[in-house]
């Protein structure tokens, strides 16, 4: 009887679901790129938390590499970029609620995000490299098994985790951070054993704590950065894969690059 | 209708569930009459009290408070009530003295006494303040006026109470058994002071259980037991009566 | 001392902490009021969806009720909410239901004999209410609405998941720029001080109202 009425209402909010997903994605035609120009806004969730491509500098200004490129593309656009700080956990419910026009914040292009949301081509390549501390006997993946891994939750660290199955087997425990920062803390604390984390995230963080850290020659992934947009809103991503590209073309890209990480490493246009 | 008589219920009737309170009671009060009832307890006593306050609701029956009509039965015999802009006319010319005081703790005594003339009649505050410190000079209470029901005895408490009811000047006062809360000591002058209204012809209905008292004051006993009206009469009548139960009744009180 | 270097933004924090604080007490306390006195209805068709209302927003995380009302309107009346207003919804809700149960406590501790004097004497079942009944449930439920309003201004770091950079948020900003946990224990200083301030502003209260006893 209890089962029945479960089932019901399991049923029931299923059914709900499914109609309130037609209707929202029935309703708009592609308006995304004149959305934003009315707007004269493109709003860009970010995790703020996300250094070097997005975070807070000592005046509590968002700064960042993506942040810098999203903003030029916003220009040559002719309209604002808005930063909207999201808890990353959340970037696909922001997108489809429409609070936000695109993820833009070392957004890895995986398989999944693929079926999830518009992606323009790739602008960086990154890896996913494991960080040990600099006294730790592990060398290799292979040393990893049975210890405790740390990474971000929901996080394309997660992801690379999850296509690799025979290495995630031979971990002893994998812990789900809230964001990267907490994880490097929970490896300097030796509450976990390494961090599978960004390579370039990685790298500024590298930078300032210095020789507390080692990263081990293999990595996980081979990945890229790209831009995320609502399934539906082609307009708006070639829009904005236009302007990538032409920045690329006139040298503004790699100078952005070169301020940040001392060389270009970006890779659309090439 | 005699212009003096200021209750009359006939015939009313009161179900707790299964269980009947009350079967088919009659009372009539008049004008300056003291009229005291008693009876075992769970005989209805409170129960008809509570009925004539409207505090519970009549299955059947009618009631008549000052010449305005309460409840009355429909043809079904099921009590209707008067419009609820009446209820309260109504409400207002009798009082109920609990047996648990049930003064408002968080009032000064005087604000206890004053808090209905200025907030439900709309008197000034002033002439409100004046009958309240009159009323407690009256019960003996005059300097406690500033203090807290807390820091009063059960007494003094009940007292206090009798002059909230008093300040709305009703034309009947009731009392739920006023002293079964107090220790003996305290009894003597809660009575001092309803004997003290029956010297001026305040019409009081008491539900009580202190038999001497009740024989010294009352103009009319009425003695009730399992819901109805076993008798009714003089003190004289009822304190001699050959009645079984009233007989059996009352030597259980004179142990 | 990066706790310094970072005041200014803990502090911007600690306002939106304190605003999400407030405004959720002004609209949770009087809807827990009406909500308790709907609880008590003897009607059924009122008093069932209040208990499912109760129900729903005890037996749920406060977090998980954040993201539906951020994300769900949106999807289905096809406009955005906005963050602010959405954690204020979500929190005055959620308070309104503690609230609502720890005033119902309050109300039925309160004897029968208080309602019945208030009738006897004339008084309109509204100011039976006002004058008689609430000042004393106030100070009855004083207590634990204390704990209700320190666990509140712990629960604002919720706010976070749907983009609301309050205290908690501010401090890991900068814990992952500075890769420090010195601005965490900063935060936590600040949520302490807070809550010793709500602490006293109750104890106030309750010193106010001891002047008598039920």
């Amino acid at each position: 009887m209890n089962k029945r009425i479960f089932l019901t209402l399991i049923s029931l909010i299923l059914v709900l679901a499914v109609l309130t997903t037609g209707c929202a994605k029935a309703a708009s035609g592609d308006q995304s790129l004149k959305k934003v120009q009315d707007a004269k806004t493109l709003v860009l969730g970010l995790d703020d938390a996300f250094p070097p491509m997005g975070y807070r500098n000592e005046s509590n200004d968002i700064v960042g590499f993506d942040v810098d490129v999203a903003k030029e593309v916003a220009k040559r656009m002719g309209v604002e970029l808005k930063l909207q700080p999201i808890d990353w956990s959340q970037k696909f419910n922001e997108l489809n609620a429409g609070t936000i026009d695109c993820i833009w914040n070392g957004y890895t292009i995986t398989e999944e995000r693929l079926q999830e949301t518009n992606v323009t081509s790739a602008y960086m390549k990154n890896r996913q490299i494991v960080i040990v501390l600099a006294d730790s006997p592990v060398q290799s993946l292979a040393d990893l098994a049975g210890k405790k891994l740390a990474l971000q939750a929901e996080s394309s660290a997660a992801e690379a985790l999850e296509s690799k199955p025979d290495f995630k087997a031979s971990l002893g425990e994998v812990i789900e951070l809230k964001d990267n920062v907490t994880a490097l803390l929970d490896l300097k604390a030796s509450g976990s054993d390494a961090l599978l984390v960004d390579e370039i995230v990685a790298g500024y963080y590298i930078a300032r704590e210095g020789k507390q850290y080692r990263i081990l020659d293999e990595a996980l992934a081979e990945e890229e950065y790209g831009v995320g947009f609502r399934k539906a809103d082609q307009a708006l991503r070639d829009e904005v894969q236009k302007q990538l590209e032409a920045m690329a073309k006139d040298g503004t890209l790699a100078k952005i690059s070169t301020e940040w990480f001392s060389k270009d490493i970006t890779t659309i246009g090439k | 209708m005699p212009s003096d008589i200021v209750l009359s219920v006939e015939n009313l009737a009161k179900k707790f569930g299964t269980l009947e309170v009350l079967k088919s009671i009659h009372l009539t009060v008049r004008r300056g009459e003291v009229v005291v009832i008693i009876g075992p307890s769970g005989s209805g006593k409170s129960t008809l009290l509570r009925l004539i306050n409207q505090l519970e609701q009549a299955d059947s029956g009618n009631i008549t408070v000052g010449g305005q009509v309460l409840c009355k039965n429909d043809p079904q015999g099921r009590s209707v009530y008067a419009a609820k802009a009446d209820l309260k006319a109504i409400q207002l010319k009798i009082g109920l003295v609990f047996q648990s005081f049930n003064l408002f703790p968080h009032f000064t005594i005087e604000r206890n006494i004053t808090e209905a003339p200025v907030h439900v009649l709309g008197q000034p505050a002033a002439q409100a303040k004046t009958k309240a410190s009159a009323l407690l000079h009256k019960l003996g209470l005059a300097e406690k006026a500033p203090n807290y029901p807390f820091q009063l005895s059960g007494g003094q408490q009940q007292r206090a109470a009798i002059a909230r009811a008093l300040a709305l000047e009703p034309e009947v006062l009731f009392f739920d058994e006023p002293t079964s809360a107090l220790d003996p000591e305290l009894t003597g002058e809660v009575l001092k002071v309803i004997r003290q209204l029956a010297a001026e012809h305040m019409t009081m209905v008491v539900v009580t259980h202190e038999m001497a008292f009740a024989r010294e004051l009352a103009d009319r006993i009425i003695f009730m037991d399992q819901g109805v009206i076993i008798e009714e009469g003089t003190p004289e009548q009822v304190f001699n009566s050959t009645h079984e139960r009233t007989r059996q009744f009352l030597r259980h009180y004179s142990e | 001392m990066v706790t310094f270097q970072i005041l200014p933004y803990l502090l911007e924090g600690t306002w939106r902490a304190l605003q999400i604080f407030i405004l959720t007490l002004v609209f949770s306390i009087p809807l827990g009021i009406v909500i308790a006195r709907l609880r008590q209805s003897t009607v059924r068709i009122i008093q069932l969806p209040v208990r499912f209302y109760l129900l729903i927003m005890r037996g749920t995380p406060l977090i998980l009720q954040l993201i539906f009302f951020m994300y769900f309107p949106p999807f289905v009346l096809g406009i955005p909410i906005g963050r602010f207003t959405a954690v204020i919804l979500a929190f005055s809700l959620n308070y309104a239901a503690y609230f609502a149960e720890i005033f119902r406590g309050g109300l039925e501790s309160i004897p029968r004999g208080q309602f019945e004097a208030g009738h006897v004497l004339g008084f309109s079942s509204g100011q039976t209410f006002t004058r008689i009944i609430l000042p004393q449930v106030i100070k009855r439920i004083l207590p634990p609405s204390a704990s209700e309003a320190m666990t509140l201004i712990k629960d604002t770091a919720l706010a976070q998941i749907i983009g609301v950079a309050e205290l908690f948020r501010a401090a890991q900003n900068s814990t992952s720029r500075l890769v420090s946990i010195e601005p965490i224990i900063a935060a936590g200083v600040i949520y302490l001080i807070l809550n010793s301030l709500v602490a006293l502003v109750f104890s106030r209260f309750e010193k106010k109202l001891s002047y008598y006893r039920h």
